[in-house]
């Protein structure tokens, strides 16, 4: 046996230890609340409006540092810190939401009409500019684009930062909140599009918007919501990912001017393996994405070996196997091509 | 004042013109049938009324309103109701979110019971998804979305196409009920059905109105008619 195999052979035993799988899987479920809240926004858009969005990794960077920079001012320190993060996250996702509902309203709905190919070229020149509007906006307020920004860091309650150990398994407090938060989301999100009008009105419109039309409902106000709300959830996630500094695929986290590139192409993967416009798949994808990205950065990024490449290839290698087994997702309703 | 009155429209897809100088007038509870060939343009005379595709030449006005390029949203939210031909519910709602959404104003429980107590077939299936039911469920589905949706004048596309004579004749109790405070536009392949819901017709034949008249003495034997209907 070479040595790369009894590494392999030993790490696999290792894992197979109660508390290491504990410790996995809670780590597998708080990379999973992030997948899923990253993805949300985007798999939503998609599925209403049809558009691919491009900016969606720009948009949670600016909610990360938009979120960063409420915590860095309102957080008092201590357990308040958490309800300065709570209010922060609100006030961001507002303000995200209606930034999102305008920029629909005024760049995006003008090209609905057009090809794929339009929607990817502008949203991809939309997040050029986002990005570089944030760069000078961090660079006018001195933050170091290039680390993780420590002031939103520096501001988190001592008990999210803390690490724990219980059933032999270690985990940070940030991974319990981001579970709770995941979660929480994934329930508000829920409730939103099964109980409420205007999640109905969204279920309508994903697959026929000319009858929805023909019922009365304002599909294009409703388009404007789900594009704003979308975006909003980006932005949500974003704030979580300036706190957390583990990061997701192997890739240092915090809030940095990588963060945009960082989230875009984990979040297309769950949106694709989920299938495309499938809130229940995002979620699913997003739990088996996290699990993958857990798993892979136990086996290959630890203290025996570390080859902080190979999650994001484990994740590679999910989204290729699923296109070729499953090139509609795990609940998606059709493939998409674009013309 | 008419309630609908669609004066002189032109309507093309992309460059083919499918309707030429349509004129037609729809009363306050007066039940209006569209008789025509296959392809003659009648469903796009639907279309055109609820502006679902305007037409490039003309005016639409319902309830005194010119609503010519308006959204289709706002033309529905003015009372104009569609059941098209082919029924499209959203099929990955269930029957009862089917109903709830077709509702304008109103109490919408009270207005979803009054859809099952129409069609009470539709009953059991309350919590199936709408891509579980038979093609004369669905039928009942879109019909009942149109009666309990607040219209004053409702557009019914080719109500007893493909159904059984047992639906067929649900429909046709419902749509009578239907017209006793609704205006209606029916399309209806079948003549005899048509005449006997209509208080009068419009025969199109190439996308023009080549006759128009009352229905009452009509059967699918007259004269006035057939002539304009032969291939």
């Amino acid at each position: 046996m070479t040595g790369t195999e009894a590494v392999f052979v030993l790490s696999v035993v290792e894992i197979l230890r109660p508390e290491e799988i504990v410790g996995v899987l809670i780590d597998a479920l708080s990379k999973a609340a992030l997948y899923i809240m990253i993805a949300a926004g985007l798999t939503i858009i998609f599925g209403l409006i049809g558009v691919v969005n491009f900016a969606h990794g720009s948009l949670t960077m600016l909610g990360a540092y938009l979120g960063g920079l409420l915590i860095a001012i309102i957080a008092p320190g201590g357990v308040l810190s958490l309800v300065a993060f709570l209010v922060a996250a609100v006030i961001t996702f507002l303000i995200l939401t209606v930034a999102g509902g305008m920029m629909e309203k005024a760049i995006i709905k003008p090209i609905y009409d057009r090809s794929p190919v339009y929607h990817i070229l502008l949203t991809l020149g939309i997040a050029f500019v986002l990005d570089e509007l944030i760069a000078i906006g961090a660079t006018l307020l001195d933050i170091d684009l290039i680390s993780p920004w420590q002031d939103p860091i520096d501001a988190m309650p001592d008990f999210l930062s803390t690490t724990y150990t219980a059933v032999g398994a270690s985990f940070r407090g940030l991974d319990i909140f981001e579970i709770v938060l995941g979660a929480v989301a994934v329930v508000l999100i829920w409730l939103f599009l099964n109980r409420t009008k205007y999640g109905l009105y969204i279920r309508a419109c994903t697959e026929d918007t000319e009858m929805a039309e023909a019922l009365g409902i304002n599909v294009p106000r409703t388009f404007t919501i789900v594009f704003g709300v979308g975006v909003g959830l980006a932005g949500v996630a974003g704030m979580l990912l300036a706190w957390d500094i583990q990061g997701l695929m192997g890739q240092s986290g915090g809030a940095t001017i990588f963060l945009s590139a960082n989230v875009l192409l984990p979040a297309f993967v769950v949106v694709i393996v989920g299938g495309l416009g499938s809130f229940d798949g995002t979620v699913v994808a997003g739990l088996l994405v996290g699990l993958v990205d857990a798993v892979a950065m136990w086996l290959f990024v630890n203290e025996i070996v570390d080859f902080s490449a190979l999650p994001e290839i484990a994740i590679f290698v999910l989204l290729i196997v699923a296109l070729a087994v499953r090139p509609r997702g795990i609940f998606g309703s059709k493939e998409v091509t674009i013309n | 004042m008419a309630l609908l009155e669609v004066d002189g429209v032109d309507t093309y897809y992309g460059e083919s013109k499918i309707l030429e100088d349509v004129s037609m007038e729809v009363g306050v509870d007066e039940t209006v049938a569209i008789i025509g060939r296959n392809g003659v343009g009648k469903t796009t005379v639907m279309r055109t009324m609820l502006q679902l595709t305007p037409p490039r030449e003309g005016k639409v006005r319902f309830k005194g309103v010119d609503v010519t390029g308006m959204e289709t949203s706002e033309v529905a939210s003015m009372g104009m109701g569609w059941v098209p031909e082919d029924r499209r519910p959203f099929t990955q709602l269930t029957v009862e979110e089917n109903l709830r959404i077709s509702v304008k104003e109103g109490d919408v429980d009270e207005k979803v019971e009054e859809a099952f107590d129409i069609f009470p077939l539709l009953t059991d299936s309350r919590n199936d998804k709408a891509n579980q039911l038979s093609g004369g469920e669905q039928q009942m589905l879109a019909m009942a979305r149109g009666l309990i949706g607040g219209n004053d004048l409702l557009l019914v596309d080719e109500p007893s196409e493909g159904l059984s004579p047992i639906v067929v004749e649900e429909i046709t109790g419902a749509l009578k009920k239907a017209k006793e405070d609704t205006a209606l536009v029916v399309i209806e392949q079948s003549l005899p059905l048509a005449l006997e819901l209509a208080d009068r017709y419009y025969i199109l034949d190439r996308g023009m109105v080549v006759a128009q008249g009352e229905t009452e003495g009509l059967d699918e034997e007259s004269e006035e008619i057939l002539e304009h209907l032969r291939v």
